[in-house]
């Protein structure tokens, strides 16, 4: 029955969103049709379709294929429900989900849009809708039935029975498939209307929520690996995680971008390029994610014959997007710019900084893929690569952002902004000399870390205090100024994390017997008990850490080691214990005779890595929110 | 004309990802291709009828893990006896971590298309043959080097390509 339901709404919906894409053929035409119905009802089908499944999930329907391969009975309520997108077909549908609530949200919020526009924009969605609704009826159907049922079903991947994995796929998937209505708007542009500062208005709060919510879900997904995958890290480079962070640079670098064609009427082709290229990279994300092309630590079953579907895919919306692009480039207008010291030029030079990291990642994801097809040779590019690629670019990027915001539009002087730096630049040598007192054993390039995280936390704070007068005027502060504000202090914070907790962590590997203890830093944890566990769906061991610090006790901290004997599987729960400016860290391994090894780390800073994080999130919803519902 | 270049390179890294993405269907990799089969050393269903690597000589024959509780092992199973009636050709079971009662009702019901069984109770087999999920099969030639392995069911496309590998191995 719900199989039934499932393939009906699915059918109905891929129709439906395929005669709104046959729709622009009548956009000339005096009387545009309202393309509000059909977007409602396509939501609703693939809505219908989703919570069908979402039910084969709760009731353990196992008749259903996916249910059996990704669910289990014993299986905790809230990991049945999140298990519907812990598996490629599932998550597909959620990819689908997100994308006609999309649609529905501009067809019914958007007040900003003319008819025929808007008609054009939601036609183009709903292509790509039709696109990969085809997608998951012919080759990844969550719905396909299984007879005789079987008894019970194979169990969710351990790995994936956690909170964090509940909202970090649907988190990125906002983000990913938002670039897709970026995408339409402007593909939409080039029949109806021009690329001026309008159009830039337009996308600017679409682009804004994508961007946050892609940097809600990176940081969730690490977080994620932080605590659970038990490696202490919070970023591997791996491709999967590439995949994610290529649409997000991108999606940054038009951020900035559109607002130099809203001000200035510059940078059209480039903006549009930029529209284009952040689209077409969550698609090849979706695409290396997916197709199971690159061997990554994110093991999900991997199909060639979906790969094949998904590149073509791929293809199709880059190159027409492309073509287009080439053919129309002649026909828009734009202004020069000419001065580099100016908040364009700045804005410019970062954006060209964005993207030459972005094709420095896309090159070391795709190299192996090369490799092996013209040598035959397996390698894997490693962190080495990435980490110093990505800290050069990084660092001439972070300095001009911090004082990008307070140069003017068209020409600044460049005396004038540099002695306006001196105090921004004696605070931040202050910072580091501080650290650098503190903690001197650090290499010189951590103190590099700390110097660019304070400039540029000083220079937006400084700014800040510039244009609200020292607070005075603070009322009549532009929220979408407090929204960069916010997330640039977020990126500064940010960057402290990552220097503190790359360059200065402390790692001890060891075997302890209960009794024993173990010092780290200022820090003695002492392995007091270790005790039998048993879950719902799982079994394991807890030990028992007591916290002190010098000889006062803090806290008690409880690593597991757990084993859930459904998939075979065992996975560590790390013991976290944060103060907010440093992480205590302890993940338990196997026993050694009767004894136990652990891991332990001290990173300083690390938990700032997630607040900088939430802040650049909150910073960016701040602005989306003024500029999508402020009053004319 | 400025965006021949994008389009091409565009174009060029479109087409390299297609041929990786063909290359890696046609060969699931796994580390003992072209290497001689691992130790084995197992009980049989039947007394005395013991699995080990003197089985594998002379001939090109199938390996093949499964086991009672595995869904997909029933959807292949009829393969198996497919691909017996296209090519005479042994295929060795592995029975994968089960229960021999449930596995002997299993045969009764489905049929046995194996020559030989071997059961594998702990799971170590699986572990030294690099099993990841049942049912998994792997081509052995005369000489007892693995020349082929499937991950999933073996199905018609499964056998075609099955059937050309034993043809040319068998030369």
């Amino acid at each position: 029955m719900v199989a039934i339901i499932g393939n009906i709404s699915l059918i109905c919906a891929a129709l439906l969103s395929f005669y709104q894409f046959l729709n622009i053929r009548n956009i000339n035409k005096v009387r545009v049709l309202n393309p509000d119905r059909t977007i409602s009802l396509q939501f609703f089908f693939v809505l219908t379709a989703f919570f069908s499944l979402m039910y084969a999930y709760v009731v353990s329907d196992f008749s259903i294929l996916n249910v059996y391969q990704n669910s289990h009975t014993a299986k905790p309520l809230l990991y049945k429900i999140t298990g519907v997108w812990g598996n490629h077909e599932g998550s597909m549908l959620l990819w689908v989900l997100v994308l006609v609530f999309f649609g529905f949200l501009i067809s019914k919020y958007d007040k900003r849009l003319d008819l025929p526009y808007k008609t054009l924009t939601l036609s183009f969605q709903s292509l790509i809708t039709f696109i990969f609704l085809l997608f998951i009826l012919l080759s990844s159907n969550p719905f396909i039935v299984i007879s005789p049922v079987p008894i019970n079903g194979q169990g969710l991947n351990p790995l994936l029975q956690d909170p964090g994995l509940a909202f970090h796929p649907p988190n990125l998937y906002i983000g990913y498939v938002g670039l897709s209505i970026v995408f339409s708007f402007t593909i939409a542009r080039f029949y109806k209307g021009n690329f001026d500062a309008s159009w830039a208005k337009l996308i600017k709060p679409w682009v804004l929520l994508s961007w946050s919510f892609l940097t809600l879900g990176i940081s969730l997904g690490s977080w994620w690996a932080y605590y659970e995958l038990g490696w202490g890290g919070f970023w591997f480079w791996d491709p999967v995680e590439n995949a994610s962070l290529m649409p997000w640079l991108c999606a940054t670098a038009l951020l900035h971008s559109t607002l130099v064609l809203e001000k200035r009427n510059a940078l059209k082709k480039w903006t549009i390029f930029l529209a284009f290229l952040s689209f077409s990279f969550s698609l090849i994300g979706t695409f290396l994610v997916r197709s199971g092309i690159i061997t990554s630590v994110h093991a999900f079953a991997s199909d060639p014959t979906r790969g094949v579907f998904i590149l073509m895919i791929c293809a199709f919306f880059i190159f027409s997007s492309f073509i287009l692009l080439a053919k129309k480039a002649g026909s828009i207008k734009e202004e020069k710019l000419i001065s580099p010291i100016s908040k364009e030029g700045a804005i410019v030079f970062n954006n060209l900084l964005m993207i030459a990291l972005l094709l420095t990642i896309f090159i070391g994801t795709i190299y192996p893929i090369f490799l092996e097809i013209f040598t035959g040779d397996q390698i894997s590019v490693g962190p080495p690569y990435f980490n110093l690629t990505a800290t050069l670019i990084m660092i001439p990027a972070v300095l001009v952002m911090s004082f990008a915001p307070m140069i003017n539009w068209k020409k600044d002087d460049l005396f004038g902004l540099l002695s306006r730096l001196k105090t921004v630049l004696f605070l931040s040598l202050l910072v580091t000399f501080i650290f650098f007192y503190i903690n001197f054993q650090g290499p010189i390039i951590a103190l590099v870390g700390i110097f660019l995280a304070a400039w540029l936390f000083f220079g937006t704070l400084f700014n800040f205090f510039e244009k609200t007068n020292y607070l005075k005027k603070l009322k009549d502060l532009n929220k979408t100024y407090l929204g960069m504000t916010v997330a640039h202090l977020g990126v500064a914070i940010f960057i402290a994390g990552i220097t503190g907790s790359t360059l200065w962590k402390i790692e001890k590997i060891k075997t302890l017997k209960i009794g024993e203890k173990v010092l780290l830093n200022n820090y003695s944890l002492n392995f007091d008990k270790i005790k039998k566990i048993r879950g719902k769906n799982y079994i394991g061991h807890e030990a028992e850490f007591n916290l002190y610090k010098k000889n006062k006790f803090i806290k008690t901290l409880k690593p597991q080691k757990r084993f859930y004997p459904v998939q075979e599987f065992a996975t560590t729960e790390a013991a976290i214990y944060s103060r907010g400016i440093s992480d205590i860290y302890i993940a338990m391994s196997e026993p050694v005779d009767d004894s136990w090894l652990f891991r332990f780390h001290y990173s300083p800073l690390t938990p700032w890595i997630w607040i900088g994080s939430i802040m650049a999130f909150i910073g960016g919803i701040l602005s989306f929110s003024h500029r999508m519902f402020k009053r004319k | 004309m400025k965006y021949i270049g994008l389009i091409i390179t565009t174009a060029f890294i479109f087409v390299c990802l297609f041929f990786a993405l063909n290359k890696k269907e046609q060969t699931l990799k796994s580390p003992l291709l072209n290497k001689p089969i691992p130790e084995i050393n197992l009980d049989g269903l039947v007394e005395d009828d013991k699995l080990n690597n003197n089985n594998f000589k002379n001939e090109v024959i199938l390996v093949n893990f499964f086991a009672s509780w595995c869904v997909p092992c029933i959807v292949e199973h009829d393969f198996l006896f497919e691909l017996k009636k296209q090519k005479p050709i042994k295929i060795y079971g592995i029975n994968y971590k089960d229960n021999i009662k449930n596995l002997k009702v299993w045969l009764v019901k489905l049929g046995n298309p194996y020559s030989k069984i071997g059961i594998d109770k702990t799971g170590i087999t699986g572990i030294n043959w690099g099993v990841n999920g049942i049912p998994e099969s792997f081509l052995i030639d005369k000489n007892g080097i693995i020349k082929h392995k499937i991950n999933g069911v073996i199905d018609e496309k499964q056998i075609k390509i099955l059937l050309s590998k034993i043809e040319l191995l068998e030369k």
